[in-house]
């Protein structure tokens, strides 16, 4: 089977066949099916799908977080270095945070609303034995300054309550880099925010991230956050990666029906028929309970035929370069179906 | 891009801390402010009570037995309430209870109050075979007739301070287990928790440092309603006879003692109980009071 591997010769984080599975009433729900991946030490990479295709459970597999009735398989699940699925609490705890951590979705509840931010701030770097207070204090003043709050030192003498929704996100931020990370998983990092904020968060962290150096996973189901931020690009149906690119190369040929499908949807300011409805994708992602046969979005795919509900799943296929989908089709036919749709000659 | 990003931050910093936030909101607060002057004032009664008290609770003046109070005709300042069946002065006796009833009161609401929080907090955050062992211990608890195995117990161990505060504690936990367990299964579910594990902190950290201040405002009025039962029940054990021994003054033991001269010295009876009356709404005014004024800002 072929890897979404890279050129990249030394992932940060490297995962093969990532397997999430929950315990239902129902049956076993098969949340992610053989998720592969490397992200290299600095990139962007974006996941993006529809709500449930289980882009959230993989991350929180890699951070640990699963709920109590959801198990984690993999080939492997590397972390620079150490195999972070197999992982005791004890050990788990020395990464997260440290090297290893995550910006959450929503910042009004994912800040401790009895403690003031420097106390959140100061504790996870004293925690991590990265330093005293006075330095933790330090390093915190240093990056609310960067994420562009004003009066740092006395911001952190603020409650959560007392920020807004905008200034909170970068306060959960700077907590995220307090201990320089190498890697840190953004689970939809601006989909809480007001619109107008939202570019402006994204500028800084992919200022934040050239700066330090460091690597990013993007959790979204927004495509415009996807073509502004990241370098690389998986998307997701039903738990599985159906196409895989680099961002540019996606937008410009988007090759699986899904990711077609998906980019028909972005509304464009400045449509030459303003006028015409905004396409959608007809159906609904298919029951994740028991095992899958076949092609999962093919109740719903312009270009089914009958072999995409034989074998057991379909392989991912390179196109060119690090372009890979998961298909029967031709690449031909699939990016004359896409030309077709924007009424080119096929 | 330029290296500064935008600032978005132009609120003024001069914002009250909660401190002073709870503090404007107190002055505000009749409730709380009544509540407050009536545990104070008891407080006071039991700290002080040799020098408040106008006479000796147990000295007994078997010539001047069951002497009338002060409005009533041949009453006199030297005794307020009168005497009671030993010639005792009630309204010393009633001074020095407090102490008595305060310590049994609350010392049974913190002891309680320490093992149903473990409980209920280990049981709401780590769930599992936890919660199952917890939840089969809280319906145990429930299933048992709380005042019958008191009485029991009393009888057992004796009537001492120490014994009645730790039975009344050791019946009084559930009420603490179920509030902490459903208010951390809450607390649980958002998201600073699992920011908490993202950035490396304990179980222990978790339990104890994000999740306990976020529900203690919840246990301060479980804790003030279950001092108002255990002082109510400490009267009733007294009452029958089973809580504290004679002639310790507790005031459970003042309305046993008056309960034979009721009918031609009511006052005797209705002192006491109307003490046991007001310090239990006082406490409880006083624990909504702090549930009120100290909500952690930004739940919502």
């Amino acid at each position: 089977m072929a890897d979404t591997t890279d050129a990249c010769r030394e992932p940060i984080l490297s995962v093969r066949n990532l397997d999430v599975t929950l315990k239902t009433a129902i049956g076993e729900l098969h949340a992610t099916r053989g998720i592969s991946y490397d992200i290299c030490p600095g990139e962007t990479f974006a996941i993006v799908g529809e709500s449930g295709c289980g882009k959230s459970i993989s991350s929180m597999a890699l951070m640990g977080l699963l709920p109590r009735i959801a198990r984690a398989r993999a080939d492997h699940c590397l972390f620079d270095g150490q195999e972070i699925l197999s992982l005791s609490r004890r050990q788990l705890s020395k990464i997260r945070g440290n090297t290893l951590s995550m910006i959450f979705q929503d910042p009004m509840t994912s800040l401790n609303p009895v403690y003031t931010i420097g106390d959140q701030l100061t504790e996870v770097f004293v925690r991590h034995g990265k330093g005293t207070r006075a330095q933790a204090r330090d390093r915190a003043v240093f990056l609310l300054e960067r994420v562009g709050i004003k009066n740092a030192a006395e911001r952190l003498n603020a409650y959560p309550h007392q920020l807004s929704g905008g200034l909170r996100q970068r306060v959960v931020i700077a907590m995220a880099m307090m201990c320089s990370p190498k890697l840190i998983i953004a689970d939809e990092p601006t989909t809480a925010l007001d619109v107008t904020v939202q570019m402006r968060t994204l500028a800084l962290l992919s200022e934040l991230q050239k700066e330090f150096g460091l690597a990013i996973i993007l959790i979204t189901h927004d495509l415009g956050v996807v073509a502004s931020l990241s370098d690389r690009v998986a998307v997701m149906y039903a738990g599985q990666i159906v196409e895989t690119a680099p961002t540019a190369q996606l937008f410009a040929d988007p090759t699986h029906p899904y990711t077609q499908g998906l980019i028909r949807c972005i509304p464009s300011y400045g449509e030459p028929h303003p006028d015409a409805e905004l396409p959608t994708i007809p159906g609904m992602v298919p029951s994740l309970i028991g095992r899958q046969k076949g092609c999962a979005f093919r109740n719903r795919c312009p270009l089914a035929f009958a072999d995409c509900a034989e074998g057991d799943t379909i392989a991912l296929r390179e196109t060119h370069g690090e372009h890979a989908y998961r298909c029967l089709r031709p690449h031909d036919a699939l990016m004359a179906h896409w030309r077709g749709l924007h009424g080119e000659p096929a | 891009m330029s290296n500064a990003p935008a600032p978005l931050d132009n609120m003024d910093l001069a914002m009250p801390t909660p401190w002073q936030q709870s503090w404007s909101l107190a002055k505000r607060h009749i409730g709380l402010q009544t509540g407050a002057l009536i545990v104070l004032v008891a407080l006071i009664w039991a700290v002080f009570a040799p020098w408040i008290a106008p006479a000796d609770p147990y000295a007994q003046d078997l010539a001047n037995r069951l002497a009338p109070a002060v409005w009533q005709d041949g009453g006199s300042w030297a005794h307020v309430l009168g005497t009671d069946g030993f010639g005792r002065d009630v309204f010393s006796r009633l001074i020095w209870g407090t102490q008595v009833t305060m310590i049994v009161g609350f010392g049974a609401a913190v002891i309680s109050g320490i093992v149903g929080s473990t409980l209920g907090m280990l049981g709401g955050y780590l769930g599992g075979r936890v919660d199952a062992a917890v939840i089969f211990l809280i319906n145990v608890k429930l299933a048992m007739p709380g005042v019958l195995i008191a009485l029991s117990l009393v009888s057992i161990f004796g009537g001492s301070l120490l014994s009645i505060t730790i039975i009344l504690s050791l019946l009084f936990w559930d009420r603490f287990a179920v509030v902490t367990r459903t208010a951390t299964q809450q607390v649980r579910t958002r998201e600073f928790i699992a920011a908490a594990e993202c950035s490396g902190a304990s179980r222990g950290w978790i339990l104890f440092r994000e999740i306990l201040p976020n529900i203690a405002n919840q246990i301060i009025v479980i804790g003030s309603l279950e001092m108002g039962i255990a002082i109510l029940i400490e009267a009733a054990l007294s009452f029958l006879g089973l809580g504290i021994q004679p002639p310790t003054p507790s005031w459970g033991i003042l309305v046993s003692e008056a309960r034979d001269t009721m009918f031609f010295k009511p006052h005797l009876i209705v002192a006491p109980g109307l003490a046991i009356c007001i310090l239990v709404v006082g406490i409880n005014l006083l624990g909504d009071g702090i549930r009120d004024i100290t909500e952690p800002q930004g739940r919502n």
